[in-house]
């Protein structure tokens, strides 16, 4: 153990030393993120905090509660007709709290709403199709469906968070039964939007990320996967040179090495994010939300790279061939998870493909934590990016225990 | 401390090394020499656990080296054909780091990093990085990181490619010494037959992955024949000259050279009073007694030149 860790530090306290290696590995992404982000800085933040664009598309018809067998069939007029679509934009969307981080416009095209999200002058549309109240006062399952823009993921998130949670209020709130027992509906629609992820709402406020926020964690990703890449050409020139052969005559294990590198390559990238998110604290007031958070995602992250890099370090003969093949890989990673063109510009295909790069998680967490929405955001990226971490990590070790 | 039995190594269908088996005793210097691509490295990988052979057994220090790959290699110390140590570090922190690879720490690795640079004689660059110094001195740093932890047995693959005249008296001296002094048993493999000779009192000549001949020095000497060749440099040879030296008791033959009698004998310390006596009547300008050497054994036993 004590050898893997003089292992891993040797690498860590060489790449530190090497001025070339930390202008790339610091310097560039530091002055990269203080030029997109203030180039493009006018061009994103609209400043302060914008409502944004949401359209209901309520086809929703009203509904009475299906009578119990024997009652008379005048009672059901007496009943009040129920249109929960109406409900919900009128009661839950234009609600003072949602009001602030929603612009909401109603709309009875569904085609042409959806167009208007394509274009990308929409985050949502929330179609409520017409037998929606029917179908809960009948209790049967009942959906409302939400298209949004990908590209838009933080912001579609509340919209899907609202939409799901009346549903499921107005599903298990036994609608029917209360209907019929004359229950004041003012008092129903008070419990539905008690019932609403207001919290989430509330605290959050949804706060827009700001360009140099965005241009800090997109650069900072793209930086450490070159960093993990030109570790990988590290490893393969050392191999080259012959000192990994040297390790292996004395008596350590193949075992040992190579979680020495991969513990190293990780040191790499962990020190690498640390400093470049004091750094643009500092320099630029980036702020990364909550400490921790994002603490944990620059870690899972960190293993992510480490594992590629070490899979590369696997793959690849001599660090020439790994020179040419990584950049054009470090490149696309970056294209393909939106760090150079915002992901929604993608076509549909293209955007599957971004989930399966790493640095697609890492952004669109970071990206969850500066906009405030808080730890329930964190899990999926963190376990994502630590499962990647993982196999290619593993994968690298395989490689490089045959060569 | 050494056997090699019947070590066998195959690249694809290339064998690099066929059934090489020899034996080093304990403070014996062995000098393996041979020709570019003999199989000399991929000897001494085998031997250090850094290759798995196809074939055959090692026994380093009584400990099988092929089941017990841990506790033979650290009994071994190794110095790498190529130089095989971190550019961007310095010298100190070099050894540092190797020898904490063989589990030294604290004060004792400091006393040991400063003995080895002692040893080199490079105490007073050790803080200067590897990449400004001279090929000559990183391939003396190449060996310090192999003697950090006190081998029983140390291993040299070429130490002293090309480097400069003092480097190499330097590296040669020290390895004497260490053989000498400090009872160390080295390997020492080499192209150059005056390195072996010089250092070695027991040498295996190998070529095309065959071990050709072992023996001491004097031994594998002997393999090229006991004849010593007397050159005696005349302005003029002429055939009568040859003639009335080929009368004397002793020599085989007498061949003549553009500005030379070149005069095979068995015995030069008993012909050559009787050779001078029948030659004294030429203008010697010069005699030349070539004994026989490696690179004499090597052409005898190949037909080949061992550097071409
Ligand atoms: N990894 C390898 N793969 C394939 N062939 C190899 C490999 N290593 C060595 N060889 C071949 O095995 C033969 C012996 O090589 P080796 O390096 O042992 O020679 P050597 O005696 O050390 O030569 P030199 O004096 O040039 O160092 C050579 O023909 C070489 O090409
Ligand atoms: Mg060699």
């Amino acid at each position: 153990m004590r050898k893997v860790l003089i292992i891993a530090w040797s690498a860590l306290s060489r790449l530190f030393r090497d001025k070339k290696a930390l202008i790339v590995l610091l310097l560039m992404p530091m002055v990269l993120i203080g030029i997109l982000g203030s180039a493009l800085g006018s061009m994103m933040d609209g400043g302060g905090i914008n409502p944004f664009a949401v359209v209901i598309v309520n086809a929703d018809q009203d509904a009475k509660p299906a009578l119990p067998p024997g009652a008379p069939a005048s009672m059901l007029e007496q009943l009040p007709a129920t249109n929960l679509g109406k409900l919900l934009a009128d009661e839950v969307l234009l609600s003072d709290d949602v009001k602030e981080i929603i612009n909401l416009t109603t709309a009875t095209d569904l085609e042409a709403a959806k167009a208007t999200v394509a274009e990308g002058k929409t985050v949502s549309v929330i179609y409520v199709p017409a037998t929606f109240s029917a179908d809960v006062l009948s209790g049967k399952a009942a959906n409302i469906d939400v298209y949004s823009d990908p590209g838009q993921e933080t912001l579609a998130n509340i919209v899907e968070q609202i939409v799901r949670a009346f549903t499921e209020q107005v599903t298990t709130s036994n609608l029917a039964a209360r209907l019929i027992g004359h229950e004041a509906s003012q008092q129903i629609v008070e419990e539905i939007n008690a019932g609403l992820p207001t919290i989430t709402v509330a605290s959050s406020g949804a706060k827009p990320v700001k360009a140099i926020q965005y241009y800090a964690a997109a650069m900072a990703i793209m930086f450490m996967v070159m960093t993990a890449f030109n570790r990988a050409k590290d490893i393969l020139q050392e191999q080259h040179d012959g000192t990994l052969s040297r390790i292996l005559i004395s008596p350590t294990s193949k075992a040992t090495l190579i979680a020495g590198q991969v513990l190293g390559n990780m040191g790499v990238l962990l020190a690498q994010f640390v400093i470049l998110m004091i750094g643009t604290r500092l320099l630029y007031k980036v702020d990364w939300g909550a400490w921790g958070p994002a603490l944990l995602l620059g870690i899972a992250f960190s293993l992510a790279a480490a594992g590629i890099g070490t899979a590369a370090a696997g793959i690849f003969k001599d660090p020439r061939a790994a020179d040419g093949a990584t950049g054009t890989i470090g490149m696309i990673f970056a294209a393909l998870s939106g760090s150079m063109f915002p992901i929604f510009l993608f076509p549909d295909g293209l955007k599957l493909v971004a989930k399966f790069v790493p640095n697609y998680w890492a952004l669109q967490g970071f990206l969850d934590q500066m906009s405030g929405l808080g730890i329930s955001y964190l899990w999926t990226p963190v376990a994502v990016l630590s499962a990647i971490g993982v196999v290619t990590a593993g994968v690298g070790a395989w490689r490089l225990a045959s060569k | 401390m050494l056997q090699v039995k019947n070590l066998v190594k195959r690249f694809g269908d290339k064998e690099a090394v066929r059934s090489i088996s020899f034996e080093v005793k304990q403070g014996e210097s062995f000098g393996l020499l041979g020709p570019n691509g003999a199989g000399k490295s991929t000897t001494i990988s085998m031997i250090c656990g850094l290759l798995q052979p196809n074939g055959g057994e090692i026994h380093v220090a009584g400990i099988d080296a092929l089941k017990n790959t841990a506790a033979a290699k650290k009994v071994m110390g190794v110095v790498p054909q190529d130089i095989a140590l971190y550019p961007t570090l310095s010298a100190r922190e070099n050894l540092n780091f190797w020898g904490a690879m063989y589990g030294l720490s604290g004060r004792e690795l400091g006393a040991r990093v400063a003995e080895a640079l002692e040893i080199v004689g490079l105490t007073d660059r050790q803080k200067d990085r590897i990449d400004t110094y001279s090929g000559g001195m990183k391939r003396r740093i190449n060996i310090a990181a192999s003697l950090l932890h006190k081998p029983q047995l140390l291993i040299m693959d070429e130490p002293t490619v090309g480097i400069d005249p003092q480097s190499r008296n330097n590296i040669l001296e020290t390895v004497r010494t260490l053989n000498q002094e400090k009872q160390m048993t080295v390997i020492y493999t080499s192209h150059y037959m005056e390195e072996v000779e010089y250092l070695c009192t027991r040498v295996g000549i190998i070529d095309h992955g065959r071990l050709i001949a072992q023996g001491t020095l004097a031994d594998v000497r002997r393999l090229a024949g006991e004849e010593t060749t007397i050159r005696l440099r005349i302005a003029k040879a002429t055939e009568q000259m040859a003639a009335a030296l080929k009368a004397v008791p002793g020599v085989k033959t007498v061949r003549i050279e553009e500005h030379a009698l070149s005069i095979l004998v068995g015995n030069s310390a008993e012909t050559l009073a009787p050779l001078m006596a029948a030659a004294g009547s030429f203008k010697i300008q010069g005699v030349e007694i070539e004994e026989p050497n490696l690179e004499s054994v090597f052409l005898h036993l190949t037909g080949r030149a061992l550097r071409d």
